[in-house]
């Protein structure tokens, strides 16, 4: 079953990071495996979890006790981009629920759902590190864009909303 | 080299430790009591619940006594204001969100939250926002979830990983929003999952079968022994008295400490089978007269039975007698039998008894022997699934550092890391030469072979339910207790039933030649009379429609505490005997610990002690002996248990038979919820079985020309269709049943046949 | 002005920082390579760290020569060194800029405590979202590797330092250091109890250092420019520099790598200023889990550990979240409690149970659903988890709630007595209470 989940091109990603552990521990890379298989099938269900456990040969609750407790893996249905608007302390004094209301209405979504077209879903997020450029955004839980304005917004978004459109 | 010894003071009490003590360890064997809800001594620390904060002198906060080492010179106090301030500040926490109903939570009356909020929490709540809800989920009919009381202590979390070895509870989600659960709302599958019940210091975890049964203030307790494995564990069973003290009813089943065999633990099986008490019971005597059951009185059946053994003809009756009875009453029955002139045979799946085997059935070992081992080698052996206890110990030995293999033919689910060999039983014979031949270990006459099995040095063998059943169990035992004599290793030989050590004892005090197979097997001997003492053959023998015949052609007699729907068409006369519960007697485990327990509960209905009715018929035989027995001690003095329990064991034979070809081979051993009627009749442990299934490999398959993938049909008695299990993880030649295949028990190490299914 | 820049930052001005021939350029490596070339002693090196006066930048403030001393270097097991750079206390953005700009010393810096303590494998545990960091961080690793400057066998001397990138997934508690080994152990990041200590029984059990990003890109130019330099660089007590992250209501937010001890004016100063010429209200010098103070109290204030300490707080991480007088505290702190209650691990009662309550409490302060005896329940609580945690997370709810209070009660009594009503909105012109949106609609708690 985890051979058509964890596919070849995925085996071999996760090996890599199998390897950056001591022979056996294995156990480590659990993270990781569970980031790569979500980044392959955006959110994160019982299969997925399982084929990680069956993967790196671990009982499978300690997949779901991992999955469970860290924030960046989705459980439900999310759109192909995820948009993360830092709302910690620093970014709040500096409009970060601005933000948030300027993207509701651009997307026409409430924060934590995700537009009809399945593309953008809408979070806030903890402090993403970026106090000094708040308020920040990070897209895809990879790329930064701080001291984000409505402008900015704008050009940020475009491309997420037209990509191969 | 002296051991260090340290001084600290608690609580003003000067105590000496040794190095490496927790405080709370030191407490608690000087009886200072500290609070605490995660730590438990059976399980790995993790302070994580701070109800054992305690203030220690220099240090600038209190601090965890379960984590805390004991240092030279420490001062403790667990009283002072520091301490109880910490104490009452995270009781409290606890409470917030920890629901108010305790009247209607089974847990009352014997919860630690609910002791300790008395001396460290507030009689009024300042909490007055809303509280926590939890969905439960169901685990299973064993566990009843309540998870909004859990406070997460993790016990279970802890026991699932440290000791069951099948870790199936877990924390998820983080922060005030953790739940312990099993994520997926599957269930637990675990052979001993009953403990996290026990471990539960809330009434998050509560047992389903005792759910809204009773308060357990109202209970007596009762000392006494499981009977559903060889190892019999402590147990301490609660009964509660009703009608002004007249009537008592079974509660529940909980372990006794015990060091010899169960430490804290108890499996499933052991804790719940008490639920069968009042389930199909034989209440009253009965005689079936032309084809009608009727209601005898305990002086007509007595002496019905009595003319019908005593006009036996030597040689034409047999008693099958089950192994888990108390040895008194295997004495009184053996006894009686002798004097009728019936032959005694256990009723058991047991194939090959050339060696004697069941003359002795105690092994010179013990429980510390088994945890200390350090290359274990199993022989057809399943104790996760047979002897759940021995299964714990084995995971314990591995977890210190032993290398345990198996030799199987199937794959094991285990709850320990192992190798598994996995071969058809007509080769395990080969393998053990092979193993011997690499051990230098030579035997007179015996050929060398090729096969290498690399198990290297072996301090401790276990020959378990598949050497017992095997068609060569003779020879195995031979080469084993060889190789055990040549090098000094300790040697398990695990058995049917709880008591085949103890009965096997009296039965060679009474000089009793135990037939190695039923009569009801013996092609071309009929037996007139067939007395069946706690056994239904047709889950306890390996049976077909021809032994059902010759049952029902025979005169039955059936001393049981059960009912079964066969025994209604086979039986003629039966005798409601006391239920184990209701039974006080004496054990002795495979390792040879003996142990009496006295009955928790007056018998059921009409039913008696087995020992009580034996008398009586011995003394309507006019055997003048019987009439000399009057207490349990009675028999006790006579059956000299203590100085043969000791007994060797011997089990060479002359010769190697060569093994039996056969095409498909039943490798499936008795059910472990089959093993006796108590647990047959035990629901919650019957609702545990997944749908039957048989295993079976791809290449088995195309050697029988079967093309189905779904399903096989099976030529074993009636015809059935069964779902398929393709599997790389048996033996080629060799089928296994999965899930509940109790009514397939017979056909242990027998060929069968197989059709094309869907 | 201070001098900007001249330790963990040094050389970020350049386009290419981040690559090898730059660092080399400004003379990276040379401490590693003079430390291979001689085998220098390892005690030689704590003794210069010692005197360097380097002090853990996570933010417990710890002498970072002592901790190395603490593992002993003959113990045959396998040892690990792992870099903390999970950054994630709210205010603090120091390391990212240090994986992003400047990759190469830190990994001089790990290779140099991995010699000292004796480990052959380091980890560099970067929190989930610093993917181009990361992809800096293993460009850096992969040059230095080729260059054969890390890796087995280091320049041919048979020193193996095998470095490791690894990436979290989203959680603020596996900055703490033990929360840190567990996550790298692929479980929960649950911290653990101490003792034993990491530097006996760290990651897999073994012997381990954990050390904060700042903290080891320090060590290759103390040892390049000597003890002496960087400690007259800070303070007496609070030797070398430290950077500070100056965020919240000023006109330039930013980075600064100041000498310890700056004076916090000049600080704000770099900073632009408070923003549209406001009032200085309040800061939280050393990231959130800090204690607040008022303005008055940092006018003279001096940004070294000793100082800060002085004025009843800590220099902590380094994040400097400045308020001016439009900010309610009351929303403030709630929105604070927000972000703990949601990031405790759950594990130990205090906290799990603690972090809950206190936000509930402000909640229903700022809903105007509050009882009359809140502000003082609140304080209760607080003060009921304080001390009583396996790790610092409990003082990291406890501190901001008591110093919030204790500095400004006033505004919590106000809100308890009006039904919600921010103290602020009506005592000062342009008050935004609604900075902190999650009163209007709040989606992470419709449960």
């Amino acid at each position: 079953m985890s051979s058509q989940i964890i596919h070849e091109r995925l085996a071999s990603a996760i090996d890599q990071w199998v390897n950056k552990f001591p022979k056996g521990e294995q156990k480590s890379a659990t993270l990781m495996a569970l980031r790569l298989v979500q980044e392959e099938y955006r959110w994160l269900e019982q299969p997925h979890l399982d084929a990680v456990a069956e993967y790196l040969k671990l009982p499978k609750i300690d997949v779901y006790e991992v999955a469970s407790f860290y924030s960046m893996y989705q459980h439900q249905p999310v759109g192909k981009h995820l948009v993360k608007v830092c709302t910690s302390l620093s970014c709040c004094l500096n409009g970060a629920y601005g933000v948030v209301e300027y993207l509701e209405g651009k997307l026409n979504i409430q924060c934590g759902q995700t537009t009809k077209d399945g593309r953008i879903t809408l979070q806030e997020t903890e402090c993403l590190a970026a106090c000094a450029g708040a308020p920040a955004i990070c897209v895809d839980d990879k790329f930064y864009h701080e001291n984000v304005t409505a402008q900015t917004i704008e050009k940020m978004i475009r491309p997420l909303i037209e990509e191969g459109a | 080299m002296t051991e260090q010894v340290l001084t600290v003071k608690i609580d003003g009490k000067t105590l000496s430790c040794k190095p490496g003590q927790s405080i709370i360890e030191v407490a608690d064997q000087n009886g200072i009591f500290i609070p605490r809800f995660c730590y438990h001594k059976s399980l790995s620390v993790v302070a994580s619940c701070r109800m054992c904060l305690v203030e220690v002198e220099r240090a600038p906060k209190a601090l965890p006594a379960c984590a805390t080492p004991v240092a030279d010179g420490m001062v403790i106090k667990s009283q002072s204001k520091i301490a109880r301030q910490a104490q009452k500040a995270v009781m409290e926490f606890l409470l917030i969100n920890h629901p108010l109903d305790c009247p209607i939570c089974d847990q009352g009356g014997e919860c630690e939250l609910q002791d300790l909020s008395m001396g460290y929490g507030q009689s009024e709540s300042s909490f007055y926002q809303s509280k926590r809800a939890v969905k439960d989920e169901d685990l299973g009919p064993l566990i009843a979830t309540n998870m909004t009381r859990c406070i997460h202590c993790t016990r279970c979390v802890r026991f699932g990983r440290e000791i069951a070895g099948t870790p199936e509870l877990g924390a998820v989600g983080r922060g005030g929003h953790m739940e312990i659960g099993t994520f997926l709302k599957q269930g637990v599958q675990s052979e001993v999952s009953g403990n996290m019940i026990d471990l539960c210091p809330v009434g998050a975890l509560t047992s389903k079968p005792f759910k809204y049964q009773g308060r357990s203030w109202g209970f007596g307790s009762h000392s006494h022994m499981s009977a559903h494995d060889c190892l019999g564990s402590h147990l301490s069973v609660h009964t509660q008295v009703t009608n002004v003290g007249k009537e008592q009813r079974l509660m529940r089943v909980l372990p006794k400490e015990s060091h010899h065999v169960n430490g804290t633990w108890l499996s499933d099986r052991d804790r719940f089978s008490y639920t069968a008490n009042e389930q199909n019971r034989i209440l009253k005597p009965m005689f079936k007269k032309q084809g009608n059951w009727i209601e005898v009185s305990w002086q007509e059946a007595l002496t019905l039975a009595a003319k019908k053994l005593s006009e036996l003809k030597m040689g034409q009756g047999q008693l099958l007698l089950s192994p888990s009875v108390s040895t008194e009453e295997g004495y009184m029955a053996m006894k009686l039998a002798v004097h009728l002139g019936l032959e005694t045979c256990f009723s058991m799946l047991k194939q090959d008894l050339k060696d004697q085997f069941s003359g002795v059935g105690v092994s010179q070992i013990t429980m510390h022997d088994v945890k200390q081992a350090k290359n274990i080698v199993m022989i057809g052996s399943n104790p996760k699934v047979h002897q759940p206890i021995l299964g714990l110990a084995i995971r314990q030995a591995q977890l210190a550092g032993a290398k345990v293999e198996h030799l199987t033919a199937s794959g094991l689910t285990l709850n320990y890391q192992a190798t598994q060999l996995i071969a058809h039983p007509r080769l395990w014979v080969n393998h053990l030469l092979s193993h011997a031949q690499s051990q230098n270990i030579a035997f007179e006459g015996i050929k060398s072979v090729n096969t290498e099995v690399g198990w290297g040095q072996v301090d401790l063998w276990v020959l378990g339910e598949g050497v017992l059943m095997h068609p060569q169990g003779s020879e195995i035992r031979s080469l084993v207790s060889q190789m055990v004599q040549a090098t000094g290793a300790k040697l398990l030989i695990l058995t049917e039933g709880s008591n085949t050590a103890g009965l096997s004892i009296v039965a060679k005090e009474l000089d009793v030649n135990l037939s190695d197979r039923p009569y009801l097997q013996k092609i071309g001997i009929h037996s007139e009379a067939i007395w069946l003492h706690q056994t239904h053959p047709e889950f306890d023998i390996p049976f077909n429609e021809t032994i059902y015949h010759q049952l029902k052609k025979s005169f039955v007699v059936a001393t049981s505490s059960f009912w079964s729907d066969q025994m209604k068409e086979y039986a003629d006369l039966v005798l409601p005997i006391a239920s184990h519960y209701e039974t006080s007697g004496t054990q002795v485990n495979v390792m040879g610990h003996v142990q009496s327990y006295q009955a928790a509960l007056m018998p059921l209905g009409e039913s008696r002690p087995a020992w009580k009715v034996f008398k009586v018929l011995g003394q309507l035989l006019g055997k003048t002996d019987f009439s000399e027995i009057e207490a349990l001690s009675d028999i006790q003095q006579l059956m000299k248990l203590s100085v043969l329990s000791h007994a060797g064991y011997d089990y060479k034979v002359d010769q190697l038979r060569p093994a039996n070809q056969v095409s498909l081979l039943n490798i499936s051993a008795k059910h472990p919820m089959a093993c006796d009627a108590q647990v047959r009749h035990a629901e919650p442990l019957q609702n545990t079985m997944d749908q039957l299934r048989v295993r079976i490999s791809e290449q088995t398959l195309q050697s029988l020309d079967i093309h189905s993938r779904k399903t096989v049909v099976l030529f074993s008695g009636a015809f059935s269709e069964v779902l398929l299990d393709i599997s790389h993880d048996i033996a080629d030649g060799c089928i296994e049943f999965v899930g509940d295949y109790r009514e397939l028990a017979g056909s242990w190490l027998q060929e069968i046949e197989l059709g094309n299914g869907a | 002005m201070s001098q900007l820049n001249q330790v963990c930052y040094r050389g970020i001005e350049r386009e290419d920082s981040y690559t090898l021939a730059a660092y080399q350029a400004i003379g990276g490596y040379s401490a590693w390579r003079k430390i291979l070339e001689e085998k220098t002693d390892r005690n030689q090196i704590i003794e210069v760290i010692k005197a360097s006066g380097l002090k853990g930048r996570g933010g417990a403030g710890f002498s970072t020569g002592l901790k190395w001393s603490f593992v002993d270097k003959n113990n045959p097991k396998q040892k690990f060194l792992v870099c903390n750079s999970d950054e994630g206390e709210p205010g603090t953005c120091k390391d990212t800029l240090i994986l992003s700009k400047n990759p190469h010393q830190l990994l001089e810096g790990m290779a140099i405590c991995a010699y000292v303590m004796g480990a052959t494998k380091a980890y560099n545990y970067m929190r989930g979202e610093f993917f181009l960091q990361y992809q800096r961080c293993e460009q850096a690793l992969n040059d230095a590797i080729s260059a054969g400057l890390l890796g087995k066998n280091c320049l041919g001397t048979g020193v193996d330092v095998e470095i490791f990138n690894i990436l979290g997934a989203g959680s603020y508690i596996v900055g703490e250091e033990t929360a840190m080994l567990e996550s790298l152990e692929g479980k929960r990041a649950q911290p653990r109890y101490k003792p034993p200590f990491p530097a006996v029984s760290g990651l897999y059990g073994m012997p381990t250092i954990i050390n904060n990003t700042e903290t080891l890109a320090s060590v290759p130019v103390i040892l390049e420019k000597g003890a002496e330099w960087f400690a007259q660089l800070g303070t007496k007590g609070s030797g070398g520099t430290k950077i500070f992250c100056v965020s919240g209501h000023v006109n330039q937010p930013g980075v600064f790598e100041v000498p310890m001890g700056i004076a916090f004016s000049e600080l704000l100063e770099m900073a632009g200023g408070v923003r549209k010429g406001r009032k200085l209200k309040a800061v939280i010098p050393g990231g959130t889990s800090m204690r607040i103070l008022s303005a008055n109290k940092t006018l003279s204030m001096r940004m070294d550990y000793e100082d800060i300490a002085k004025m009843g707080s800590a220099l902590g991480s380094g994040g400097v979240i400045i308020m001016d007088d439009s900010t309610c505290m009351v929303q403030a702190l709630c929105h604070m409690m927000r972000f703990y209650e949601e990031e405790s691990c759950g594990q130990c009662t205090p906290c799990r149970e603690g972090s809950g309550w206190v936000y509930k409490i402000l909640k229903d302060m700022v809903s105007g659903k509050a009882r009359p005896d809140a502000v003082e329940q609140l304080y209760t609580v607080a003060k009921k988890i304080e001390g009583r945690t396996i790790c610092a997370f409990g003082e990291a709810i406890s501190w901001p709630v008591t110093s919030f209070i204790d500095t400004f009660r006033e505004e919590f009594d106000y809100i308890v007595a009006n039904q919600g009503k921010s103290w602020v909105e009506s005592q000062v012109a342009g008050a935004h209470a609604r900075a902190f949106g999650w009163h209007a609609k709040d989606n992470r708690d419709a449960s």
